[in-house]
């Protein structure tokens, strides 16, 4: 039955702007999923980790690297280190795309990585692509 | 460390010099004064009895027998030459070594003595006795080796004072040095961090207001087409002006926000570029830049050949270097060399280089239009350009350049004359870790 449940949006981010335009781009690319907005990397960790909702709700987190706190890496390294959130897909998102930033945040586990271009259109696509995955993305399955 | 048992070892040798130095001025003062008196003295004593043996001699030839009995004459004959400044005690003996006269003093040993014969008509009749004193020379001696030993010490004290003050300013001096150099590591560091944290956090609003003047835009637009479907009343011409700013107005807002956004992200980019320049890490390999200069000229050949070009290669060396690094000078030095060749005469350009034992020069030559002295200095900042700014450019080119050079461990000069070319330099340091020729 679980599988049918819609899956719940997480994101993690600072820049209220930056959150307000990944939402609209969302819902512009046909994205009706639930959206979470949290403003920090601390209170993620203590949402995912908080115990009825990691262990029912299936989520997507999109998560910003640059952040006050706890940045993107380390609350990454936190979600794939725990058992309960390790199969939680992750997109990262950034405004650069420094290879060196890529890279770890591959070894560290992400899913895919956004970066966000200044380029509206191009930032739009990166957005509407995500949507797209968002539509293909298989929860796991509490069987 | 070893500086430090360097130094102590410095001390160590410097103090054995000053002690030996000493040792032989407080020495060799009293015993030198002491031979030249000594010396002085037993000579004036020879000649004193000489000369007293020549004149008692004169008298007794004058009285010959006579002269051993008439000791009064005798005695008043001794006293008549004064002596010198010191005490004295002359005595004439006969042959068999009998005292005939004398004349007494008083003095303290130890006593040098000197004879002399007395000569009667050739013959020996006896001798005169001259007996001095040493004590005095003895006594200032004593005080000359007082003044030696004063003047031992003083040299002591201040040989062993002036290399060790000497010591500490070299480490005074090396300390400072090294602070500099830590400073000034640290401020490098700061300044690639700042560099990177700047561009990182300047982005993200950039990422605002491109997104929300998008989202302006597409506002607009559906305005627009909800404006055509509905009929709205304004008064007088207020219908003209509305269809003016949603028409005309807001989008050249739009559009200005839009391209400075764009020129901002460029810029950022840019510097994003120039701070990761400074992180790469260096892969020494062997090069042949001979090479590497003909495959960039082959990449600028449509640029050349529109402006007739000529193009002179001297040989150039095979490096062990950075190839990344390498390739980048040369192409943005080639890529300025030929952007800038004057529309007006038929190009030239001449890559040369000079090798020395510790490091190679390499010259890019051009005759274009030149870069006016008090320009010159600017070229290598970064987003600075000169002269008319009829081709397109973004003013990195030299900024990377002078970035990979001094990463090498060299340095980029320039030498131009407006209107009629111009020549960077760059020097690249051989023989250690970074460059070096291959053998
Ligand atoms: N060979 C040259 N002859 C004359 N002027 C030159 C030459 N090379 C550089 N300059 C001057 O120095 C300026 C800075 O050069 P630089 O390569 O840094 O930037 P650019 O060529 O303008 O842009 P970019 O290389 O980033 O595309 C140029 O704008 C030009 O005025
Ligand atoms: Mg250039």
């Amino acid at each position: 039955m679980s599988s049918h449940q819609a899956v719940t949006i997480l994101l993690v981010e600072d820049d209220a702007g930056h959150a307000r335009l990944i939402e609209k781009n969302l819902r512009r690319a046909g994205v009706s999923n639930g959206i979470i907005h949290l403003d920090n990397g601390q209170k993620a960790v203590d949402f995912l980790f908080a115990e009825e909702i990691a262990n029912h709700l299936p989520l997507l987190i999109l998560l910003d690297l640059n952040m006050p706190v706890l940045d993107g890496y380390q609350v990454l390294s936190r979600i794939k280190a725990d058992e309960r959130t390790k199969c939680v897909p992750v997109v990262m998102l950034t405004t650069t795309d420094n290879p060196q930033e890529i890279a770890r945040c591959y070894e560290l586990g992400c899913n895919i990585y956004v970066t966000k271009p200044v380029e509206y259109e191009q930032f739009s696509e990166a957005i509407r692509n995500l949507g797209l995955f968002l539509s293909i993305v298989k929860v796991p399955d509490e069987a | 460390m070893s500086d430090d048992s360097n130094n102590t070892n410095l001390i160590r040798i410097t103090t054995g010099i000053a002690a030996t130095v000493a040792a032989a001025v407080a020495l060799i003062m009293p015993l030198g004064y002491f031979a030249v008196s000594y010396q002085y003295m037993v000579g004036s004593l020879e000649t004193e009895s000489e000369v007293s043996a020549y004149n008692i001699s004169k008298v007794i030839s004058a009285n010959p027998e006579l002269w051993r009995y008439e000791e009064v004459r005798l005695e008043e004959l001794l006293a008549r030459r004064k002596p010198g400044s010191q005490n004295e005690v002359r005595r004439i003996l006969d042959e068999r070594g009998n005292l005939v006269a004398e004349r007494v003093g008083t003095l303290t040993p130890p006593i040098i003595k000197r004879s002399y014969p007395l000569k009667d008509a050739g013959a020996d009749v006896g001798r005169i006795e001259i007996s001095r004193s040493l004590n005095p020379i003895l006594i200032r001696s004593i005080f000359v080796s007082f003044l030696g030993i004063a003047l031992g010490t003083t040299v002591f004290i201040t040989l062993r004072i002036l290399p060790r003050r000497a010591i500490n300013e070299l480490k005074h001096a090396e300390e400072k040095l090294h602070r500099y150099a830590r400073e000034l590591t640290e401020s490098n560091e700061d300044l690639k961090n700042f560099a990177y944290i700047v561009s990182h956090d300047l982005r993200a609003p950039l990422v605002n207001i491109k997104g929300f003047a998008g989202e302006l835009s597409a506002g607009l637009a559906e305005l627009q087409v909800l404006k055509k479907k509905c009929v709205c009343r304004y008064e007088g011409n207020d219908g003209e002006r509305a269809d003016e700013i949603l028409g005309t107005d807001v989008p050249e807002a739009l559009d200005f926000i839009n391209s400075s956004v764009k020129r901002m992200d460029a810029l950022i980019n840019s510097i994003l570029k120039l701070s990761r320049l400074g992180h790469r890490e260096l892969k020494p390999e062997p090069v042949a830049t001979q090479e590497m200069v003909t495959t960039i000229l082959k990449t600028l050949t449509h640029q050349l050949e529109q402006h007739g070009t000529e193009v002179v290669v001297g040989a150039l060396p095979e490096l062990v270097a950075d190839r990344t690094t390498l390739e980048q000078i040369m192409g943005n030095l080639l890529d300025n060399a030929v952007k800038y060749l004057g529309p007006d005469r038929s190009g030239r350009l001449e890559i040369f280089a000079e090798s020395g034992a510790d490091e190679v020069v390499f010259h890019v030559r051009d005759n274009g239009c030149g870069i006016a002295r008090e320009d010159i200095h600017k070229v290598f900042e970064i987003f600075r350009r000169a002269g008319k700014q009829d081709v397109q450019g973004d003013g990195m080119g030299l900024a990377y350049v002078k970035t990979l050079i001094r990463r090498l461990g060299g340095r980029i000069w320039c030498e131009s004359e407006l209107g009629s070319g111009t020549t960077f330099s760059f020097s690249i340091p051989l023989g250690n870790a970074r460059a070096h020729i291959v053998p």
